[in-house]
This record gives structure tokens, sequence and C-alpha cells, in this order.
């Protein structure tokens, strides 16, 4: 469980008057097994509050607490709250160290202090994963983004977290890419049950996830499922976010009198299989 | 000029099953380090032939063409040649030496002239036996051997593991980095820049814009990783102790290599200081 | 003609291990005063187009006429491509170095030695155009700005140096969708109110389908086909196995053909979209649920 208290962050280090804060006064909490897609635009505080629950950053005011820890803990609870939250960045270059695969995906365990035998066991799950066993001994630089930003998520399971953030992970991959990588994601949290969040500016990526959480200015403006979050378009309109078109025809659809359609039509397949039922 | 990574075989390995290649890198790497001593002490002309003889066997021995190793030498060159003349040119000469010819501050004395000679015979030596080591050893082997060979070093408190993964993430920036210079000086082609044109100060005044930017994002990339290391657990705090995956084996055959090198040594010393010309 | 490729075909790093082939055989026009999309998805040769189109690079074997002279002729200057063709790579706000705004499009202007009276103009009508005000962001320090005003001055910098045609190449990269919206919006600004040629590079069909005049489908390193953007529409299928984002309506349609096979893919907004979908009611396949 992570509880997030009451935060608010400033970037400015003098707290000058004229910033507004990145995350003002936030209270949430998220529990285990939970798949979590957070929304919002750049500047939303979306990012900031990633980097919280990582414990990269520190709140300016209020607390984060990740099983209990403080996230601003200074002994030992740091790095057990750095084994058990797992974070993957927008530029897989700018987080693998290594060569081949298999050493990057041995840094974290390596990190731990494992044996050997076991370092090799957390690989091999790793890469089982993530459909990487037959890269295994490729040179990094080789692979395509898509493949290189698998390997660092990866890296990140090596370690056994217990929480996956994953940071507008899709930003540099495209369509099929990133499809498969949200997939893999999902199976993640079903098959393992890791807590998955996902942070995104990308409507069209949130359906899947059972809660949507949509940021602006620094504050939680809706927290639900991605029918309750759908279903308020005009409130989304208004912070600049569009729900998928898809549920915009449903509306207009229904509002012809297409009753047998869904409230809230969340994506084509919903659509599909609506138009064919009877009214 | 737009390829610049074509330009940048910088330690190129060479993954070709040769026995070099799959030995344990603690023994390269000392035996590159015997042998770069051993033509640094040596100055007769016997040690020298004995030298070229070692390198030839090992030329055959890591089965690499010896025209792509060669050639490897063609940017170095022209340098060298330019180094030998200013070497001889500035040459020191003791005084009572006979002068080939003089003019202001600069002479030619056949002293000078061999004297340079044994020193572009040296930096020859150690730019084939230092090419030799990085065609046959793999980046990760060279810094694994690199950090087992210094470890001693560790025990007196010199952080030798944090700074051979300094070495390794920098080895690995430097094809990103490589594709970033390219694009910058893409960029600033289309706005007008021209690269292929002016002396050698004027170009380099050329690339100074492309310094800003790419040390922006030099730290910028630095900050990132460093924060994704740290999220990993990579970072100093109480107790904490790095294991390893990778194991090192030093084998029978590195054994042999040792004993060879070093009696080779041992022997090309002998000849250089008692064998008369 | 602006530009027209016969026939093109290059390779990178030719000679070397490393070589790989970028264009088989592409050909292609492009015309004044229109806005023309290239479109295809990655290592599709989008880039080394960029390339040729920018002066940068010559074809190997293949022929390139520019204003309708053979770029390969001895006595053809590839400055002349390169001071008439301005480009805007992938996160142009990387490419700043100078210390103000004013500095940094100016540059382009400093380098052809135009007079400073001139220069001036130049930087004043640029900033205008991508709408940063001239007094107010002339003397702003580069580094304080944001990453979208960034962008405008990298654009800036480009104009200044007045170019015949502007390649885009996939600027929508990394954008959040309002970033987009608006890069998208000052493009229109260049092309309708300024009539300039833009060249559009991307990796999907979206940020396109509503400037562009003329489409151009790049893949394996040729042109697959072109067309207008309602006649791109029309493959959407080909469009989807070749791994190209499409746009949200014509995917809708695209989906939807799985219980609709006639269904038509070449839809631009939502109200064809919905008018289709009414269109068709009759023939949906009703199952009992």
């Amino acid at each position: 469980m992570i509880t997030v208290n009451n935060v608010t962050f400033n970037y400015s280090a003098l707290g000058d008057e004229d910033t507004p804060p990145a995350l003002k006064n936030v209270s949430l909490q998220i529990g285990e097994g939970e798949t979590i897609a957070i929304i919002g635009h750049n500047g939303s505080g979306k990012s900031t509050l990633v980097k919280l629950l990582a414990a990269i950053l520190h709140p300016t005011q209020g607390e984060i607490l990740v099983d209990d820890m403080p996230t601003t803990a200074n002994d030992e609870r740091l790095w057990a709250i750095r084994q058990r939250v797992g974070i993957v960045f927008q530029n897989p270059d700018d987080q693998l160290v290594a060569n081949t695969v298999i050493d990057d995906i041995a840094f974290g365990p390596e990190n731990l202090g494992l044996p050997r035998h076991e370092i090799n066991e957390r690989i091999n799950e790793a890469m089982a994963l993530l459909d990487l066993e037959s890269y295994a001994s490729m040179a990094i630089s080789e692979l395509s983004v898509g493949q290189k930003q698998r390997v660092a998520i990866a890296g990140v399971l090596a370690m056994r977290p217990r929480y996956l953030l994953l940071d507008e992970p899709t930003t540099m991959i495209s369509g099929q890419t990133a499809r498969h990588l949200l997939a893999t994601a999902h199976r993640l949290a079903r098959e393992q049950g890791i807590t998955v969040i996902h942070i995104t500016h990308f409507m069209h990526e949130v359906i899947d996830f059972q809660r949507v959480i949509v940021m602006d200015a620094g504050q939680v403006i809706m927290d639900g499922t991605p029918v309750e979050v759908f279903a308020r378009a005009d409130q989304l309109q208004a912070v600049g976010l569009a729900v998928p078109m898809v549920t915009r025809l449903g509306q207009r659809l229904r509002q012809r009198g297409w009753s047998h359609l869904p409230d809230v039509v969340l994506s084509a397949e919903q659509l599909k299989v609506g138009l064919c039922s009877l009214s | 000029m737009i390829e610049l990574s074509r330009n940048v075989t910088f330690g190129q390995y060479i993954n070709n099953g040769s026995a070099l290649s799959r030995m344990d890198p603690r023994t390269k790497i000392f035996c590159a380090i015997l042998l770069i001593a051993l033509t640094s002490i040596v100055s007769h002309f016997s040690a020298f032939a004995l030298c070229l003889l070692f390198c030839i066997a090992l030329q055959r021995s890591s089965r690499i063409s010896t025209a792509y190793v060669l050639g490897s030498f063609r940017p170095f060159i022209g340098f060298l040649i330019f180094i030998f003349f200013i070497e001889v040119l500035f040459f020191q000469n003791p005084p009572h030496t006979p002068l080939l010819w003089h003019w202001w501050i600069l002479s030619i004395s056949t002293l000078g002239i061999i004297t340079s000679i044994l020193t572009i015979i040296r930096v020859l030596f150690l730019y084939y036996l230092v090419s030799m080591l990085t065609f046959t050893t793999s980046l990760v082997d060279l810094t694994d051997g690199s950090e087992a060979l210094l470890a001693p070093l560790q025990r007196i408190g010199i952080p030798i593991s944090a700074l051979v993964m300094v070495m390794v993430i920098a080895f690995k920036f430097v094809p990103i980095f490589v594709t970033e210079v390219e694009r910058l000086m893409k960029a600033q082609t289309a706005r007008g820049v021209r690269f292929d044109q002016g002396n050698f100060i004027q170009r380099t005044m050329k690339i100074a814009p492309l310094m800003v930017p790419l040390f922006i994002s030099g730290f910028k990339r630095a900050s990132v990783l460093s924060t994704a290391m740290e999220a990993r657990c990579y970072g100093n705090h109480k107790g904490w102790q790095r294991s390893k995956r990778r194991e090192l084996h030093f084998e029978r055959f590195d054994a042999i290599v040792l004993i060879s090198t070093v009696s080779f040594c041992i022997v090309t010393l002998l000849v250089n200081f008692f064998v008369p010309i | 003609m602006l530009f027209e490729l016969k026939n093109v075909f290059h390779t990178y790093l030719r000679g070397t291990p490393f070589a790989s082939e970028a264009l088989h055989g592409l050909s292609l026009s492009i015309p004044e005063q229109q806005t023309i999309a290239l479109v295809g998805p990655t290592k599709a040769g989008k880039s080394t187009v960029v390339d040729l189109l920018a002066g940068l690079i010559k074809p190997a074997p293949g022929t390139v006429f520019f204003e309708g002279n053979d770029i390969a002729a001895k006595d053809f200057d590839m400055q002349r491509i390169r001071t008439s063709v301005g480009v805007v790579f992938q996160s142009p706000e990387a490419q700043i170095f100078e210390e103000t705004v004013g500095k940094d499009v100016s540059f382009g202007p400093r380098l052809k030695k135009v007079p400073l009276a001139e220069s001036r103009r130049l930087v004043q009508e640029s900033l205008e155009a991508v709408g940063l005000p001239y007094e107010d962001f002339r003397t702003r320090y580069t580094y304080a700005l944001s990453g979208g005003q960034k962008r405008r001055v990298a654009i800036a910098g480009v104009l200044a140096l007045q170019p015949k045609v502007i390649i885009f190449d996939e600027p929508a990269a990394g954008l959040d969708p309002r970033g987009r919206r608006e890069l998208l919006a000052l493009i229109n600004t260049l092309r309708q109110r300024h009539s300039m040629t833009i060249i559009y590079v991307s990796s999907g069909l979206d940020d396109v389908i509503e400037i562009a005049d003329v489409i151009h489908i790049l893949y394996h390193g040729k042109v697959a086909f072109s067309g207008t953007p309602r006649e791109i529409l029309a493959h959407a299928e080909e469009l989807a196995a070749m791994d190209i984002a499409l746009p949200e309506a014509t995917q809708i349609a695209l989906s939807l053909r799985d219980i609709i096979p006639n269904m038509r893919t070449d839809v631009l907004t939502l109200d064809e979209l919905e008018h289709e979908v009414v269109q068709m009611q009759s023939i949906l396949p009703r199952k009992s649920l």
C-alpha cells in the first residue's frame, strides 16, 4: 500500500513565490495489485507525483508512505523502498547501464548483493516475463527502442518490485510496440500481482486500467474507473483533455436513440459488440 | 562529414573465437602492460627485432586480418611523421655533439635522429599492443579484468569499482554522443554552417556552438541515468556490498601465455643489455 | 517543380561492415506552395529523404533535380539547396546554443553576412510569425524559456533564413496533445498566411491528415503509394499492416469493417464517421445477447 498524505511539492528550492507548486495538497491511496493510469498534460504534476512515489524527490510538505515506510527515510528503509518500487522512464538509453542485455538485467540484483545463482535465476525469470530470452547476449546498442524498453523493464523486474511505475514509457515508441508494452504491463499485474502505475498523456492508453486518475495544475481532479472518468467529457475538455473519438461517437449514437449501446463506450471493440446487439 | 560513426572505430572488439579472445582478460592486460614496459626499456636493434617477432606470433594467433590491423594505423601515420620532425628539430643535443645542420634553435644531429626513431618505434609498439588488446577483448572483459587487477587498491580506500563503473558508462555513451553530434551538425549545416570549409582553427571554432547543446544534453542524461541507477539500488549505503554475476576463469592456456610472456621479456632484456651490437 | 527525385538509392556507411541501405529506388516530386507529407514507419527511409532534400547527402545512384538542375552536375553548388531549404529537425529546442533569443534567431542571417538592419527585420518577422512578440522575446535568455517557447524560437531561427521550403522532421514527436495542437496551428499559419512550401515528415497520419495537400507513403525505402488525404485513408488496411498510425476516425472505421465489410475508411471527422455508421445501420448483423 502506498499512501500519499497532503503532499505539496515545489520545484523551486528557494520557495520562489512566483512559481506555482508542481503539486498542491494531493492525497491518495494505492492498494496492492491495482492497475492505475495517471493522465494529464505536461505540467499537470503527474511526472512529479510519480517521482515522489519512487522516493526520487521528497515532498516539500506532507508525506508519502510506501508499505508504512516514509520516503524521506535515509536509513536502510530508503533502500527497501527503492527495491519495492521500480520505475521505468521514457528513454531507455538513459536507464540502461551495461553493454549486453544480460549484464544490464543483472545490474539490479548485483546491487542487492545477491549470490550468483540467485542473480542468474532472477535474470532468467525477468527475461521470460518479457520474451527476451533470445536477446540475452546481444549488445543493447543493436536493439530497437521498443526492445530496449523491455530490457529496462526486465532490469526493474529482476529486483522483484511490488510496485511498477511507468513514466510515459510509450513516448518514444509507436503503435504496435506501444500496445505490446501495455499488454505486458497488464499481464504482469494479473500474473505477478504487481501494482502497475502508468503515466501517460494519451487517453486511449487508459481504457484497460482499473483506475484512472486525472491531474491538472498540480491537483487530482478525477479518480475513478475509465467509464466514470470518460462520462465526464465536459470536465475533461475544460482541462484540455479529450475523450477518445469512439466514446464521443457512442454518445452521439445514443443521442439518436440507439439505446442498445453502453452509456460510455471505451473502445471500438465495445462499440462493435454494442452495435450488434438487439435494441 | 555526416557519417561520423564511420570514423569512430574505437576499440572495436572482433569476436572470432580465437584462443586470444577467449583468454582471461586479467592475463591479457597484465601481459600487455609487461610488453609495453619492455619496449619502453630496450633500445637495442636485436631486442626490437625479437619484439617484432613476438608481435607477428601474436598477430597470427589472433586470427584477425593483418590488413585490417595495419589499416587502423593509417589515421595515425601522418601525426607520427609530424612528431618525428618536431622531435628531431627540437632535440636538445648535449654540448659538443656534432650537428649536421642548424638554424636558430632548430638543429639536426645523428643522435637526434636515432633517438627520435627509437621513440617512434616505441610508440608504434604501444599503439599495436593496445589495439590488439582492444581487438581481442570485449569491453565487459576489459572492465572486469581491470577491476580485478586493481582490486588491491580498493582495500586502501581508492574506489576502483566506482571508477570502473564510470568508465563503462562513458564508453556506453560514446556512440550515443556521436549520433547526437551528427544530429547537431546536420541542424547547424541546415542553418548555413560549413563544416567542411576553412583551415583547422576555423573548423574547430565551428564545432564550438555544438558543445553547448551537447553538454546540456550530457548533463541531463547523466542526471536521469544516475537517478535510474539509484532506483535500482546502486549507491553507497551502510553495509552495501555489490556482488557480480560474471566470473573470470584463469585456465591452463592463460598460465602458458603468462609464463611465455614473462620468459620472453627476460630473454629480450638479456639480449638488449648483454649482446654487443 | 521544386524537387524531383528519380529512382534514388542511398546506403549509409557504404563499404563498412555496418552498411545499411536506406533508399531503394525512391521517386517523388515536390511542387511549390503546397504542403507535402512523407509518412512511413521507422526505417522507411524518411530521415534519408530529409538529408537528401536538405542538401546534406547525394543520391548513390539516382538523380535529384532541384529547380530543374541536376544536383550531381559538376557545376552545381550544394549550398544553393542548403540556403533555400530550411529544416526543423526533431526536438529542435535541443539545438539552441546562443544566450538570448535574438542572438539565436539571427545566427543564420549573421552567417550569411546579412547587414544589421536587414537582420533585425528578419528576426522580428520570424519571431512574429511563430507567435512570440519581438520586443518581449528578443532579449530573453534562451535557457529560461519553456519547452514550447524554445521550439518556437528554433523554428524562428529557420524562418530567418528565408527558405523557399521548410522541412519539418517529425516535429510532434514526444509532444503531449496540447503541444501537438499548438504546433499544428503554427504550421497552419505558416501555410496559409505566408504561403510557404512545407514538407512534413511523420510516422503517423494523425498530424498530417488535416494540413497536407498530398501524402506520400514511404515503406522500405520506396514510395508505396501517394494521394490526397482522403485517397490515402482509403488504404487503411494496408497502412495498418505497415504499422503507420491512423487518425482516430479511420481507426474506428477500419475496426468496424469486421461487422460492416463495406465501411468507408476515408472519413476525416467525427461527423462523417457518424454519418457513415448511421447509413450502414440497416445492414448491421443483429445478434441477441
